[in-house]
């Protein structure tokens, strides 16, 4: 039973970091159809980041995070006004098909920027982990890690913030009818470019911030972001876009799966998991097991 | 045309044609002549593979290529003249694809002598096929797996014994301690091992030499290179609860596997990590809460024999202390050898050099170095692999200690808390 608890955990703690990665996508997605790539190496940056900040300039854990989300703030800026804008306003097909060639060439010169940076200024060791290690927490004999708890009550957190977000502002709600109808929402005049800036703003910053979260359990390299795009991609599929409490479920699917897989199979195999998965809904079930939704 | 002009012509072809033959016929041999011995190879300066390496490895070897020009080189019994040596040396990123293209380059481009081999058996084991097409001789230092060795290469050597014997001294110390009561009584052994040549290897070693310590092994793991994520594999071996964890994988995925295990409360009697103790660096990834205690392996001890007073005169040159970059004794060696079978050969003539290291024999830091052919090992029939001794080491007080054998141990063996 404890081992059962425990590997619960890991997979919670793993899926509930794949949802978060997904719920942003999948936000982009559904309210601007602009499919971005380069979501995972977004990550991965904020994963570097927060090592940069954190261990190498020896910033407090807090003070990092709060100086990544202004540059990531200011990243994300540059990437709405640089790419997504000169894309909006055109049709869905053309804006998908620009969108992801656009944002695959970022995220592979973000990858190799990243890689050459790192290894040249940083570290010759193309890893970013954090050193910080929290002793487990035991109850009734069953240990759980630290840092995947803090990793989960990040999740939930972050959870509850966009819901909230999504049900109580006024730009949630804006994003929500974008998202029901981009049309009638520029009929009745109100700016999408804005708020397309608000929410590439948001779900960047948001990524970034669990990358920072994730290290602190599981160490990245500089290459592992589109591989995490495309998980995330598996799980928005899986759930259907724009449906958030869906998109939980599914990420949580997907991370109890690969700790599933790894514990029977192997670790080998786990990587496995997220394309099966793919493979079988895009061929089955192509809108999702749970059909569309918006929030 | 007339016949005067057909005879002109044709005497005017016999002419250039015995210019262009005589300038072969009597052009003195270019390597004869030639006024240094270059020396090329990749190393992974970065990537992957430099938590172990890194630019110290470079450095290292420089230093090397310098303090033998202060020599005055290495004499070439050919060249009646000692002949200085240019080092030629890139960064592979820790990529055996791109080491391959680096040394097609060497042997293409710079048209260097002789290979120097690069860091680890996943690299070597492509960029060695480089020495084979162009009939250069290699002399790896770190290559250990018997995979490299066993495809009948003719210009290979390596100074390494081969990987899967790496366990042999383990649990020879491991039962000897048991015996003396310093190390409690294993029963029970879990494998981890990374799916790549070396550390596949060694993990073979890990649980066909367990025998030998008298322990049953109780789980057997493969996990991808460079994986990042163990919690599956902590968990099923918390069920397993065994005495002793032995994790084949490099030094980064190890210290990786080690925190988790220690966030996750797995906590074995004994931990292994045969890369944990090659590298300083290990210790800092991981902090001294978890790395205090985990015992691994090393190149390094307090050498007696051979040229130990360059040895550690070129390790101070780069500024290294105490047992950090376990591995600059073997590049030491290596580069030893091929020095020792230039001078032997008495020419740069790549297939004496060769003959040279085939039957080279002296003694070196550790003792008598000599390459066996024929030998088996780990069930393979494998050819030029070294007898390099490796030496159980643990962390103790933030330092890396030799813990076995007596002879050139720095510290007795510590239970870990």
């Amino acid at each position: 039973m404890a081992r059962v608890l425990e590997l619960i955990v890991s997979g919670l703690s793993l899926g509930g970091i794949y949802a978060l990665l997904a719920f942003a996508m999948s936000l982009t997605i559904s309210t601007t159809r602009v499919l971005n790539v380069a979501h995972g190496v977004f990550f991965v940056w904020g994963g570097a980041f927060f090592v940069i900040l954190s261990q190498r300039l020896n910033l407090h854990p807090a003070l990092a995070l709060l100086i990544l989300t202004v540059l990531f703030f200011g990243f994300a800026l540059l990437f709405e006004w640089g790419i997504v804008r000169s894309l909006l306003g055109r049709s869905v097909h053309l804006l998908l098909t620009g969108s992801i060639m656009a944002t695959f060439g970022l995220g592979l010169s973000m990858e190799s920027a990243l890689g050459y940076s790192w290894v040249t200024f940083v570290d010759p060791y193309p890893v970013f982990s954090s050193s910080l290690a929290m002793f487990p927490l035991t109850l009734g004999g069953v240990s759980l890690s630290g840092s995947r708890l803090v990793i989960l009550a990040f999740v939930l957190l972050m959870v509850s913030g966009f819901h909230l977000f999504l049900h109580k502002t006024f730009l949630g709600k804006g994003a929500r009818a974008m998202a029901q109808n981009f049309d009638g929402f520029v009929v009745i005049g109100l700016n999408p470019y804005r708020l397309s800036m608000i929410l590439f703003t948001l779900a960047i910053v948001a990524t970034a911030i669990s990358g920072a979260f994730y290290v602190l359990a599981v160490p990245l390299n500089p290459y592992e972001g589109l591989p995490l795009t495309l998980k995330a991609f598996t799980v928005v599929i899986l759930a259907g876009v724009g449906n958030l409490p869906a998109t939980l479920v599914a990420g949580t699917v997907l991370g109890l799966a690969e700790v599933i897989t790894s514990q029977l199979l192997g670790t080998v195999w786990a990587p496995a998991v997220s394309l099966t998965m793919l493979f079988l809904v895009l061929s089955f079930k192509p809108t999702g097991l749970f059909g569309k939704g918006v929030y | 045309m007339g016949m005067r002009s057909r005879v002109l012509g044709l005497g005017l072809m016999v002419v250039v044609s015995a210019l262009f033959a005589g300038s072969h016929v009597f052009a003195p041999d270019a390597r004869a002549q030639a006024r240094e011995i270059k020396i090329g190879g990749t190393m992974a300066v970065t990537g992957t593979f430099s938590v172990e390496w890194g630019p110290t490895a470079k450095n290292f070897m420089e230093a090397w290529a310098t303090m033998m020009n202060e020599r005055g080189g290495i004499f070439v019994k050919e060249a009646n003249a000692k002949l200085p040596i240019k080092l030629i040396l890139y960064d592979d990123g820790s990529s055996a694809d791109r080491a391959v293209e680096l040394y097609e380059r060497l042997a293409t481009t710079d048209k260097v002598d002789f290979f120097t081999g690069p860091a680890t058996s996943p690299i070597t084991i492509k960029a060695s096929t480089i020495a084979e097409k162009y009939g250069i001789p290699m002399v790896t230092a770190e290559a250990n797996s018997p995979a490299i060795f066993a495809r009948g290469f003719k210009w290979l050597v390596g100074a390494d014994r081969p990987a899967p014997q790496w366990a042999e001294d383990y649990y020879a110390m491991v039962t000897a301690l048991m015996d003396a009561g310093t190390m409690p009584r294993l029963k029970t052994v879990a494998v981890i091992q990374e799916n790549t040549p070396h550390t596949m290897d060694v993990g073979w070693g890990g649980i066909n030499r367990a025998n030998i310590a008298g322990l049953t092994v109780v789980a057997t793991e493969t996990v991808p290179p460079s994986a990042t994520d163990f919690s599956a594999i902590i968990g099923k071996l918390k069920a397993l609860n065994p005495d002793l964890i032995y994790v084949a994988t490099w030094a980064g995925t190890g210290a990786a596997f080690a925190k988790q295990a220690f966030e996750l409360g797995l906590k074995p009697r004994e931990l292994h990590i045969p890369h944990s103790t090659i590298t300083e660096k290990y210790y800092s990834m991981v902090g001294a809460t978890i790395g205090e205690g985990i015992t691994g392996t090393t190149h390094e001890a307090h050498f007696r024999k051979g040229d130990k007073d360059a040895y550690f005169a070129l390790r101070k040159r780069v500024g290294l202390s105490g047992f950090d970059a376990g591995w600059t004794s073997l590049r030491f060696i290596a580069l030893e050898a091929l020095t020792k079978a230039i001078e032997r050969a008495g020419s740069l003539d790549r297939a004496r050099v060769m003959a040279a290291l085939r039957d080279l024999k002296y003694e070196t830091l550790h003792g008598q170095l000599a390459f066996s052919f024929g030998a088996e090992v780990a069930g393979k029939k494998v050819d030029g692999v070294g007898n390099k001794v490796v030496y159980p080491a643990q962390w103790q007080n933030g330092k890396i200690e030799v813990i076995w054998p007596a002879e050139v141990a720095t510290a007795k063996y510590r239970r870990r808390q």
